[in-house]
Order: C-alpha cells, then structure tokens, then sequence
C-alpha cells in the first residue's frame, strides 16, 4: 500500500492480481452484470489508487478494506438501477467449492495459500454457525436488506433476526479478530 | 453500547442509533477498536462469494486509466511535523507565549465576527451519483418553525458530493424559499436553494470543492424567492455534525477553494 500511494502503478497491478478475481466476484454477485461489474471493479481499484495514503491497517486488513470499498460501490449500483436482483443465499458447500476451483493463473503459491487460508477460514466460521444465524448474516451482507426487510421476508419476529445476526457476527468476530492483513 | 456495533456493523441500527453510536466512538477507543472488528468480520463475510475469472482485459483498463495526479500524500509542512516533533513542540509552546501575552495586552478585536464567504456561483453541474455512498454526515432536526422537519446528509465518496434529503418540510410561504449553509470557522457559505414537494420533501444535491466534512453545521433557513447571500430568515433545521474521521473512504483535499455548486432535484 505504501508503493501505491507513492504512486506506483506496479504496485496496483500487483494488488490488483492478488485480489481482483474476488473483488469482481463480489460484485457481479451483487449486480449479476458483468459489465457493470467490471466498471465496479474499476471504480474500486481507482479508489484505492487515491486513498492508498490514508489507508489505516490498523482499522482492516487489506482484503476487508477493499471487500468493504467493493460491496459499498455493488449496492450503490444496484441502487441506482433501481433493481434488486435475487441473490442466491446459496449453500456453504457450494461456496467450499467454487472456492476450491479458484484459477491460479498469475499467483505466487505463497500468497495463494494465504489467501485460501484466509477464505477457509472464513467459510468453516461461516458454516459453524447455526443456520439461522449464518442464513442472516448472509442475507445481511449479499443482499443489502435491512434488518427489518430481512425478518419480513423470513417471516421471522424483528427481535430473533437482530439477536442471530448478533450473535452470529460476535462468533465470527471471535475466529477471525487475531487474523493478520495481508500486507 | 458494545451490544450496538454488531447491528452498527451490518447497517442495522436507524439514523438516530447511529449517530448515537458515532458519537460515541468518537471517544471510546475500546468501543472504536471493537466496532472495526465487527466490520471487519463483516466484510469477511464476502469471501464466501463464488469465484468468477473477470475479464483479462480489466487489469489493463484498470491501469491504464489511472487519475494522472498522484495520490494522496501528507502536504509537506505536515511531514515536518511528523518528522521534527520536537521543534514543533518548542514553536508551539512558543506561539502560545506569544498569543497569550497579545490577549493580556489587548482583549478587544479578537473575537471573530462572522464573515460571509464569497457568494457561490449557482448553476447546474453533473453530479456523479454513484459516488454518493450513502454514509450519514450529518442530522438536522426541525426548529419550533418546523417541528415536524427532518433531514440528513449523505456524503459521497470522495467527500466532495453529498445529497440532502428532507422531509416534513412545511410549504414555504408565497415569495419565500428554503435555503441551505454550510458553516464552519465563524463563516458560512449558500448551499443553494431547496426545491420542496407538495408532500414536503426534498432531495438536493451538493458539490463543493474542498472536504464536506470540514464543515462543521448546516442548516436551512427560510429566504427570499431569490435566495439570499446571507442567512437572513427563521431557521427551519439545525444541526450538528459527526466528527469528520467518522467517515468511510475519506479523501483528504488540499484544495484552498469553497466554491459550491448546486443542482437541485426533486423527487417524482
């Protein structure tokens, strides 16, 4: 990140080939168009080029940082098309494997396992969770709905869907808060 | 308050909750470093996602179409700062010697009058909307003009954007419209005039040239058809604002203009 807010474009392309797969899977998750994906991940790239210099990794990994960047551009996007496409939950062994298809075109092994670990390790803490809580907070996250949306469409008192996404989120939290940054 | 940040979190919590929750990071370092955790584990949550290979040609999109102006880096006198603490230390121990000895000496002119900005030249410009993120800078509430009223702030990515949204706003009497400022330092600057629906809504863009989060309050008065240079009539909403570090994806602009630009929309 220091090399990118000096300005070097190296060193974007270089981040760009550790996490640009994930970043355009995030949001043609969200937009299911993959040209308007593409000018997502464009847009969140551009980003980091000019706030590389008050990226504060104390406050998040590299990943999160720019998941977060990708996830706030998808839905405002999907905002702005004034649409809201259904986003398959999905199962977490679906998830498991299309994770473990991932192309390594263009990837050191090193940073490749890392990154897979840090993947796993985020789908096994997923999928301890009980299904209620992980149905929300997946929910939560992949379709952009309010808390009070989500208790509507699972027909769920608003009470029970804040506590599971409570909970489900300080369990998850408690797995991965000793989890390094990439950089 | 800990039981709040997952909610905060994952964008669970109204904008009265919210702010509650702003202002009380703002203070709480153990509150702050457990909330970024929580959005941390919350963003993780997109790993999950299926792998799709994006185009080969985006890495060179990507990068051949980078801004041409460098990014952000600390302006130089700040470097110094961090560079040579101890004499900034012994200069500012210094400066307050001075000044202290200069309000013994002399106390009256130096309070700050209120001084009006140059007036902020109206005309339309195209605002990029999906730069406007959506994270709530501020919250205005309704005066005894306007009990009813309410608005709030969004601000745009580069924190050059944002858009009001009113609501509950009554309708302006004959001749007279609503007005936004922008106020910080003891000045204050026209955010443009409001176009309100009959239902009392409104949505109103705004651009400025320098950080949206420096200002320090809004507000919305009652004026003229024609607007005014100054705030002149009643207050309909008042604010205050969140601290700036708050914000999301927070560009810092060492851009030395005010100037502000007004598009105004109102909602069909």
């Amino acid at each position: 990140m220091k090399r990118i807010a000096r300005g070097e474009k190296e060193a974007l392309g270089t981040l760009y080939d550790r996490y640009g797969r994930l970043a355009y899977s995030v949001a043609v998750h969200f937009v299911r168009d993959p040209s308007v994906a593409e000018e997502i991940v464009q847009d969140v790239f551009v980003t980091i080029w000019t706030k590389a210099g008050v990226y504060d990794p104390a406050k998040a990994g590299v990943s999160t940082w720019m998941l977060r960047i990708t996830r706030n551009r998808a839905i405002d996007q999907l905002r702005k098309l004034k649409s809201r496409k259904d986003v398959a939950v999905g199962s977490t062994v679906d998830v498991i494997q299309s994770t473990n298809a991932l192309a390594v075109n263009g990837e050191d092994p090193e940073s490749m396992a890392f990154r897979e670990w840090d993947r796993e390790r985020v789908v096994e803490a997923v999928d301890s969770l009980p299904e209620h809580q992980r149905e929300a907070l997946m929910l939560a996250y992949f379709r952009d709905l309010t808390h009070r949306e989500i208790a509507e469409q699972l027909n769920e008192p608003l009470g029970t869907v804040k506590s599971r996404i409570r909970m489900g989120l300080q369990k998850l939290r408690k797995i991965l808060e000793t989890e390094e940054a990439l950089e | 308050m800990s039981h709040l940040l997952p909610a905060y979190a994952t964008g669970g919590l109204d904008e009265v909750e919210s702010l509650h929750v702003r202002r009380h990071l703002r203070t709480c370092t153990s509150c702050r470093r457990l909330a970024a955790q929580y959005q941390s584990a919350f963003d993780a949550v997109g790993l999950m996602v299926p792998i799709v290979e994006p185009p080969a040609r985006l890495r060179d999109r990507i990068l051949s179409d980078l801004p041409h102006q460098p990014p952000y880096r600390l302006p130089s006198s700040i470097r110094f700062m961090l560079d040579h603490p101890k004499s900034v230390i012994a200069a500012g121990i210094t400066v307050l010697l001075l000044f202290t000895a200069s309000v013994w000496i002399n106390i009256s002119g130096l309070t700050p009058r209120p001084t009006r900005l140059a007036a902020a030249s109206a005309h339309a410009v195209r605002l990029d909307p999906t730069k406007i993120s959506g994270a709530i800078l501020s919250v205005l509430n309704g005066t005894a003009a306007a009990p009813r009223a309410r608005a709030i702030i969004t601000v745009g990515s580069d924190d050059t954007q944002a858009v009001l949204y009113a609501f509950g706003l009554p309708k302006p009497p004959e001749g007279h419209v609503y007005q936004l400022w922008l106020m910080k330092g003891g000045m204050h600057r026209s955010g443009g005039i409001i176009r309100v629906t009959p239902e009392g809504h409104a949505i109103h863009y705004i651009q400025t040239s320098e950080p949206i989060s420096e200002f320090a309050s809004f507000g919305i008065t009652l004026e003229p058809a024609s607007g005014s240079q100054d705030p002149t009539g009643s207050k309909i909403l008042e604010n205050e604002t969140l601290e700036a570090g708050s914000l999301q994806d927070r560009e810092i602009s060492e851009s030395p203009n005010m100037q502000t630009s007004l598009y105004g929309i109102v909602p069909e």
